[in-house]
């Protein structure tokens, strides 16, 4: 019998822009890939949340990924795109410039982030990859919040539901 | 060899919705994914030989050609007459569908389609 060749681990993720830059979220994570719609603004959040939505009944938090990133925010246009991803069992919505392909990587073409000094922390880019022309982050959402704050987006979350029964 | 299904929309985000809700069937190797945003260029290749399909999910709105027509094209040639083509849309009007009947289009999906109908019919038409 001959010998079976070790087949190169590929794992696949959802890719897309903020302005220039182009993220990866491992696709396990994503629940589900919506178009822009009305996001309710809850108060005393932070800035970045930009408040929740309601998606056939379930309240979900949504968190402008630009405001997250330090970056300026922007209106939606038709691209705009808000990614349902999983995280510690709280759906969170993340709103993106556009969505761009599910991109399937070898686990040995990703390279460790580049440090920049302990001063900055960007410890949720858990790996780089290029893809033809671009260098994709990819995320790990876990580190993008603050063990508290994901308590307090479930509470949003709980207290929207309970308000609205 | 998995059945080829092809995905043609001008929207990346349906095309990644697609896929992510077809994951299962795309890891397991029961499918092929292959997506187009151009209609235009699906044709070509198409028409040169250079892409084939089991089954075509197909947008009507686009803007370089419409769904409906692109059907038509790809139902006048003899390789791909029997083959299934399934139908995107956001409204489904009883005269578009009467235009997709004429064509000869196996079914109509209304976006936003869930996983789950999406799932289902691939397996339905496919037969896998």
């Amino acid at each position: 019998m001959e010998p079976k060749t070790s087949q190169s681990r590929k794992e696949r993720y959802l890719t897309f822009f903020l302005g220039e830059e182009q993220y990866g979220i491992a696709i396990d994570r994503i629940k589900e890939i919506i178009a822009m719609m009305k996001v309710t603004f809850v108060p005393k959040t932070p800035n970045y949340m930009r408040g929740v939505i309601n998606l056939r009944g379930s309240i979900i938090p949504v968190v402008d990924t630009r405001l997250r990133f330090g970056m300026e925010q922007r209106e939606a246009d038709m691209h705009t795109t808000i990614i349902i991803v999983e995280v510690e069992k709280v759906n969170i919505g993340f709103i993106v410039d556009r969505v761009e392909e599910v991109a399937s990587i070898d686990a040995a073409q990703l390279s460790a982030p580049p440090k920049f000094g302990s001063h900055i922390d960007i410890d949720f880019i858990c790996a780089m990859v290029q893809i033809e022309e671009n260098v994709v982050m990819i995320l790990d959402v876990l580190k993008l919040f603050e063990a508290d704050e994901l308590v307090s987006l479930e509470e949003i979350q709980k207290t929207q539901i309970s308000e609205g029964e | 060899m998995g059945k080829r299904v092809i995905i043609v929309d001008d929207s990346r985000a349906v095309i990644a919705t697609a896929e992510l809700a077809l994951d299962e069937m795309i890891s397991s190797g029961v499918i092929e994914f292959k997506s187009y945003l151009n209609p235009l260029e699906l044709l070509e290749a198409l028409q040169n030989g250079s892409d084939n399909f089991d089954l075509l999910i197909s947008d009507v709105n686009m803007p370089q050609l419409n769904g409906l027509e692109l059907a038509r094209s790809i139902k006048a040639d003899v390789r791909y007459k029997t083959k299934p083509i399934i139908v995107l849309t956001t409204e489904s009007s009883n005269e578009m569908k009467m235009v997709g009947k004429e064509i000869g289009v196996t079914g109509w999906m209304v976006k936003p389609f869930s996983d789950d109908k999406l799932v289902k019919s691939i397996k339905m038409v496919l037969g896998v």
